[in-house]
């Protein structure tokens, strides 16, 4: 049954195995001894919580009370019978395929351009950077200011250009491209960018000296060069993105409350109201877990797709 | 070697076992649930330290209570040399979920600030939270007509007293007015027994414009669940039927009321419609009274404060809602309340802390730091308090207040939700008020009010 495994030591001396698993092992233990305090925590603080919320989906819960188990009917009145859960699903999934869409796109131009030697790179990197660490309630607050329907200075130039003037975070039309621009506006030149720009800097000058000795102009080397070698980093901003997307929360709490008529309601709000408003932790753990599938699945599928677009610059083994 | 190696082993495990221990008995440690009590029927006596009972008591933030525990709590010591008061507040957003997680954890104080605003009062005895204190008011033979009995109503449940008033005001049953600009179109300022076609007429004449943007609206009249409830009570209905199961929107005095507020912001342009709010964040439309670009704003006792920031930029004054065809301008008693909660151990001196809280003094004081006052008699008929001309019109309102209706399965807040995203259409134009709207605004509701009990 029982294998004998030997491995070869420095200077040809051979021992068993089993003698260097259990160093291994005493190594493994003390390891774990020293990461201990964070894998307690990870199971009180995240685990934890995480197992008590799906059992909590599956009951009545008001905090305090005791939970009455009601099986699938919180996933039941969430897929068949609360008139929010839909539309508040569809219209994050909306927000999210936009601005992770035009996110990543102008992220990496702006990267691109921040790459370039230019003078003053280094500010205009700090310039770019800066709207990411504006406060999301002074972002709200500005953006009302701008985006205000009369007096505002989005309309006031839309008016002097001739085109419409929407009601921006007044009107239920407006209101998603509304917190789009703002997020656009505080993630473009973020984190984003940043890994977008190592990205660049890790590919080799000589594949564009190749490139352009085999004739390939500007864009061919962007298509060619830039876009397979970078591909990892597009894919992670990617899922990264659609996460944080999906997470939407605070800009649609803070400028607009969810409104107008529930045009803002996206599904975080919709779980937040549930959970600490109206205290129906049952449900809202429903809707968490609902959430957390979904989003499990579309970075499963992330990650699946990615086998047919993302280039590796390594082969298995490391090599 | 063999020895060493064993006591590593031993010691990892050990350890580890030992942190893992550990951190079981810290999460065991917090107790989990609360130990109900029977009303009057207290918990172990808590021994005092030093001779000293410590009472905490949980408050929401805000600028005027603040002021007003700072100023009584040392008072209250030195009168009750027994008692140490230690006050944890919260901010207004949180408080709720505070309290609901400090319950949970068995780290609840003794005594605690709660409203019937939300129907929280509702949603914190739902919880077993609150001691009722009919015993306690019936042992210590406390005279409760010292308060409105509208107030008591309303934090009354099944016969149960949840607390005693704090603060309380007539809901939206006032109007503010700006003298001045009444006074630049040779109007005169609205008298107690005003109509709604007197308040329309008067809006318009108010209305400014240069160009072609408005730079006074008329008037700003209150959209939320409360501005109903007052709207539908002047037009002779009610919001919610007697039994509060039903919602009543769809009812003609309800299409009636909404018709006539839709007209307001769409047929007359009178009121600003969303786009045409100006200022930030949910107090904008009281940046607006204040700047002087509302010249009538419909509002709950608590506008007043702005009058600080107003100064002399204009002279303002109230007046009760205009009347509707029911005779009445329509108004709701609203009350926050101190309770005593079922984790005190001290029942009796949480209810000395209680009485303080809720007694003549400190709801007069409230009054003199700037804002809504005690739900006494004794305190809006205060002859210092009537001295400010307003307070005088804030009386005659309380006076006459009409009850509060919360939704019978205490959803308050959900319902209230709804009704103010699902009616925004209306105010922005995108829907006008006729039946099939009104019908489907209804039914969601009423879809809110036919789910289990919060």
């Amino acid at each position: 049954m029982s294998q004998t495994h030997v491995t070869e030591r420095p200077g040809g001396q051979a021992r068993p195995a089993r003698r260097s698993s259990a160093l291994q092992r005493r190594e493994a233990l003390e390891g774990y001894l020293w990461i201990s305090p964070w894998i307690i925590g990870f199971l009180i603080f995240t685990a934890g919580p995480m197992i008590v919320s799906l059992y909590l989906s599956f009951t009545r819960y008001k905090i305090g009370d005791i939970p009455e188990w009601i099986g699938l009917e919180n996933y039941r009145q969430a897929f068949f019978v609360d008139p929010l859960f839909w539309p508040s699903l569809a219209r994050t999934i909306i927000y999210a395929v936009v601005l992770v869409t035009l996110g990543v796109c102008l992220s990496l131009l702006a990267a691109m351009l921040l790459n370039q030697k230019i003078h003053g790179r280094s500010i205009f990197r700090a310039l770019f950077y800066l709207p990411s660490l504006t406060p999301v309630v002074a972002q709200a607050v500005i953006w009302g200011w701008l985006f205000q329907p009369q007096f505002g200075l989005v309309n006031f130039l839309l008016e002097k250009l001739g085109l419409p003037t929407p009601g921006w975070f007044t009107s239920q039309e407006w209101v998603i491209p509304g917190i789009i621009i703002v997020s656009l506006w505080a993630s473009v030149g973020g984190g984003r960018m940043i890994i977008f720009l190592a990205g660049l800097q890790g590919v080799p000058a000589e594949l564009y000296e190749a490139a352009e000795l085999d004739g390939a102009g500007q864009v061919a080397r962007f298509w060619y060069v830039t876009i397979p070698l970078i591909s990892p980093t597009i894919m992670f901003n990617a899922i990264i993105g659609v996460i944080g997307s999906f997470s939407v929360f605070s800009i649609a709490y803070i400028a607009a409350d969810g409104g107008p008529n529930y045009g803002s309601w996206f599904y975080m709000l919709h779980l937040y109201h549930n959970a600490f408003t109206f205290f129906q932790m049952g449900y809202a753990s429903a809707l968490a877990w609902v959430l957390f599938v979904l989003m499990m699945a579309l970075t499963l599928f992330q990650l699946w797709l990615s086998k047919k677009w993302v280039h590796y610059e390594y082969t298995e083994g490391g090599q | 070697m063999a020895e060493s190696q064993i006591s590593r082993r031993s010691f990892v495990r050990r350890a580890a076992m030992a942190a893992a221990g550990a951190s079981i008995v810290a999460a065991c440690g917090q107790p989990t649930a609360t130990p109900a009590t029977e009303p009057g029927q207290p918990t172990a006596a808590a021994q005092p330290a030093g001779g000293k009972t410590t009472i905490r008591f949980h408050a929401r933030i805000g600028a005027q209570e603040d002021k007003l525990y700072e100023q009584i709590m040392p008072e209250f010591m030195a009168a009750h040399p027994d008692i140490e008061l230690v006050k944890e507040s919260f901010p207004g957003a949180e408080y709720p979920a505070k309290i609901t997680t400090m319950n949970a954890g068995g780290a609840l104080g003794d005594v605690m600030w709660s409203a019937l605003g939300g129907a929280l009062i509702q949603y914190h005895y739902g919880q077993n939270i609150i001691l009722p204190i009919n015993d306690l008011v019936q042992s210590q033979s406390v005279d409760l007509n010292q308060w409105y009995k509208g107030c008591l109503d309303a934090i009354t449940i099944d016969g149960k007293l949840l607390g005693l008033p704090f603060k309380a005001h007539p809901g939206m049953a006032a109007v503010y007015y700006n003298e001045t600009a009444i006074e630049e179109v040779g109007g005169k300022v609205p008298t107690a027994d005003w109509t709604i076609d007197d308040q329309l007429n008067m809006a318009k004449a108010l209305t400014k414009k240069e160009g072609d943007r408005v730079v006074r609206f008329g008037y700003l009249p209150n959209t939320s669940w409360k501005g109903f409830v007052t709207l539908m009570r002047a037009f002779g209905g009610e919001l919610l039927s007697e039994d509060r199961t039903k919602f009543q929107l769809n009812s003609p005095e309800g299409m009636q009321a909404a018709q006539w507020l839709y007209d307001l912001f769409h047929v007359h342009e009178v009121a600003p419609k969303p786009n045409q709010i100006t200022g930030t964040g949910g107090d904008a439309t009281n940046q607006m009274w204040a700047a002087g670009a509302l010249a009538m704003y419909q509002g709950g006792s608590s506008v007043a404060n702005l009058g600080t920031t107003i100064g002399d930029k204009f002279k303002w004054m109230v007046v009760g809602n205009a009347k509707g065809p029911s005779g009445v301008g329509g108004s709701d008693f609203e009350v926050d309340a101190f309770t005593i909660t079922k984790n005190s151990k001290s029942p009796e001196k949480a209810f000395e802390w209680l009485k303080e809280l809720a007694n003549q003094k400190s709801g007069k004081q409230l009054g003199i730091i700037g804002g809504t006052i005690g739900g006494r008699p004794d305190v809006y008929g205060d002859p210092d308090l009537l001295k400010i001309n307003y307070r005088q019109v804030f009386k005659g309102l309380m006076d006459n207040a009409q009850p509060s209706r919360i939704t019978a399965n205490w959803r308050q807040s959900e319902a209230e939700t709804a009704l103010g995203q699902l009616t925004q259409p209306l105010w922005t134009g995108e829907a006008k008020p006729d039946k099939a709207f009104m019908d489907s605004v209804t039914s969601q509701i009423q879809a809110i009010m036919d789910k289990p009990k919060a």
